[in-house]
């Protein structure tokens, strides 16, 4: 068994192919998806908007109040100087508008419309909304002056009405979501190398097949070996595609690490016991069963959310029992439970479909290889 | 009298409608050098896979050291080196590694394997390539590992499956050369293959097989005596009458007289100095010739014989 585990290991390092597929291919994909990613993100982030600050007529309180509110609210950035300064900045499109102070605020803006409109009415909503307040206060002031510490408190907390919330207190990131898929891809390659050690067993299959058949050693052992030795060097390849996504791009995957660990491992052995049930069937050439593979394990992983990120959710709410079949919807939420779910009751399902998967094609896989007496050649 | 090391009694193969192995018999005793002679799809390999129980037959049986062969036989299968007609080595391990990884299946002990090994390297004369990838080899070379991958382990029973088509002659001659050589070493071989020079050079028996069927087995002697042929006279002569013709017919031991091209074919049966007569008969009517060839039978002409048709048809 050692023997021949030592040697699939051997034919595994040297097959430039399968790392490629296995390795450099996932991570290549990996380090675009960041890139990717990174670049959405970085559109998506709020920009301070410059906005220059006219005090027409107004008092040192009152202009001190207001460089507080600015401050404190993050929403310009402010170019406190005379008018004829911002109607130049303003022209020269270096601010996005100008606030003028006397009693209330007014705003002016461009008129040419190059602007950014978004800019230019959240400037409006902040006049608006500080003008309304100064109001308030004013009038407080004059009519309830006990009153007025409980108004301005009041006013300064902002009443959301909708709260993002966490299952388990975690950064939900919905990007980790193609990274699950990613790694589930990754995983699923592994059945390349699974139908191989089929097709290289089987004495109808292959000149090889046909000469260890002929051998002193039991062909399960040999099989099993070979199965083994795959699904090791596929997990060693995975761990090297988790660590990457993990430590070097800095992808926040899952908090249970041993647990993506074990994930990583069952998937592995699915996609080898999967890739050796198509390789031990009939007498088809061993290409045309890798690219079977190829093409089933792409549509698994389309089917999942590889390409389009809402895909799996969309096949929920439409046909849930193919995402249960889906091994590679199972590795990627097995991944997002993981990382989203407060207990492991998700995870465990899914653990378990896995390994009943691996399981049948195991047996399926070993019952179609077992014969040791061919009909033909 | 000693247990035959291949005994196959009354085997029948079918592919459907084809009959691949048609009631074959076959005993082959230990030290030989068998030839299984016929042409391509005559059932060599059938009977190859057969006796290794790697093909299902429907009747019959197969028996090897005295026991039944079946796939578990593996105390069978441990004294049994197979050289396929493909070869079969991984195109990722080095020559030697191939080497050893086919060896370790039979040999679990790695000193006694490394010593085997290394013995096998020497005997195919791959010690400069044992580094190589078989994609680096050439055809001659990929043949020489493929037979050492199949006798690294030191079987008693050594079946080669046509281990010389596609190999050039140099390479043949080694091939050859060494098949002698392990037979000299206590190894029974099973040679199979559609060139009739090679089983003719190195076989000690000879069956002859087409279309599944044991058509004639002996010695390469044995078998020739089998026929009518003795010996085909060729004589160059410029001109040659009816008349002297129907003499040539009449002579003792000569069965088939045809002239054609200038070029007088003499068939003769038996008899000693059939050439000397011939050729005192044409000196005597004053008949002037050429080059003369005399050719003994060959176990093309053996096959022609028995079955009308060429080996190579």
């Amino acid at each position: 068994m050692l023997h021949t585990i030592q040697y699939s290991w051997k034919n595994l390092f040297r097959n430039k192919e399968e790392f490629f597929w296995v390795l450099i291919f996932p991570i290549l994909l990996g380090t675009m998806f960041k890139i990717a990613f990174s670049n959405i993100t970085a559109a998506d982030s709020y920009h301070a908007i410059p906005t220059a600050i006219v005090f027409v007529s107004s008092s040192e309180e009152t202009q001190t109040q207001l460089k507080n509110v600015i401050q404190e609210t993050n929403l310009m950035k402010p170019f406190f100087c005379d008018e004829e300064t911002a109607l130049k900045k303003l022209e020269q499109n270096k601010v996005d508008g100008i606030i003028y102070m006397e009693d209330t605020l007014s705003l002016t803006i461009s008129a040419d419309g190059s602007k950014s409109t978004i800019n230019q009415s959240i400037l409006q909503c902040f006049v608006n909304q500080y003008n309304i307040h100064q109001s308030i206060i004013k009038d407080a002031y004059t009519n309830h002056p006990e009153k007025l510490p409980a108004l301005i408190e009041s006013l300064k907390k902002e009443t959301g009405y909708r709260k993002e919330v966490s299952l388990n207190k975690r950064n939900i990131d919905p990007i980790s979501n193609y990274f699950y898929n990613l790694l589930a891809m990754s995983c699923l390659f592994a059945s390349i190398a699974g139908a191989y050690v089929s097709m290289h067993s089987q004495g109808n299959l292959s000149s090889l097949g046909a000469r260890k058949n002929i051998s002193p050693v039991h062909k399960m052992k040999t099989l099993f070996g070979e199965q083994l030795a795959t699904v090791l060097f596929q997990f060693m390849c995975n761990l090297i595609n988790f660590t990457f996504l993990v430590c070097v791009l800095k992808i926040e995957l899952t908090a249970h690490l041993p647990l993506a660990i074990l994930t990583i491992l069952v998937s592995c052995m699915v996609s080898v016991s999967f890739g050796s049930f198509i390789g031990a069937m009939g007498k088809i050439t061993e290409n045309t069963k890798v690219a079977i593979l190829v093409c089933v394990n792409m549509f698994f992983c389309f089917m999942s959310g590889l390409m389009i990120s809402n895909m799996r959710t969309t096949v929920d709410a439409y046909c849930p029992l193919f995402n249960k079949l889906n091994p590679a919807a199972v590795i990627a939420d097995c991944f997002y439970s993981l990382s989203v779910a407060d207990n492991l009751t998700r995870y465990t399902q899914n653990i378990l479909t896995l390994l009943l998967m691996a399981a049948t094609f195991m047996i399926g896989g070993f019952l179609l290889t077992r014969r040791t007496k061919y009909a033909s050649l | 009298m000693s247990t035959p090391v291949v005994k196959i009694e009354n085997l029948v193969k079918r592919y459907k409608e084809l009959v691949a192995l048609d009631h074959f018999n076959l005993e082959i005793e230990e030290g030989e050098i068998f030839g299984l002679l016929g042409p391509n799809g005559s059932g060599k390999t059938t009977t190859i896979n057969c006796i290794l129980s790697l093909l299902s037959f429907n009747k019959g049986s197969v028996q090897v050291f005295g026991k039944e062969m079946k796939p578990d036989s593996y105390d069978l299968k441990r004294q049994i080196g197979v050289v396929m007609q493909n070869v079969a080595v991984f195109d990722s391990l080095t020559v030697y590694e191939n080497i050893d990884y086919f060896c370790g299946l039979y040999i679990p002990d790695k000193k006694l394997r490394k010593q085997y090994v290394q013995e096998a390297i020497d005997f195919v004369e791959l010690n400069d390539f044992v580094k190589f990838y078989p994609k680096k080899l050439s055809g001659g070379l990929l043949r020489r590992l493929n037979i050492a991958c199949g006798i690294a382990h030191k079987p008693k029973l050594i079946i080669l499956d046509e281990p010389t088509v596609a190999v050039d002659p140099q390479s043949r001659n080694k091939i050859l050369e060494g098949i002698v050589k392990l037979n000299e070493q206590g190894a029974t071989i099973i040679y199979t293959s559609h060139y009739m020079e090679e089983v003719e050079q190195i076989c000690t028996r000879i069956a002859i097989m087409d279309k599944g069927k044991n058509l004639a087995i002996g010695t390469k002697d044995e078998l020739k005596q089998m026929i009518k042929k003795s010996e085909t006279i060729s004589i160059e002569l410029f001109e040659l009458s009816e008349e002297d013709q129907d003499a040539l017919r009449q002579m003792k031991h000569v069965y088939e007289v045809s002239y054609e091209d200038h070029k007088l074919t003499i068939l003769c049966s038996g008899g000693k100095h059939n050439l000397i007569r011939i050729l005192d008969y044409l000196q005597s009517k004053e008949i002037s010739f050429g080059r003369v060839y005399s050719e003994l039978p060959t176990l093309n002409d053996v096959f022609l014989e028995i079955t009308g048709k060429e080996l190579r048809d």
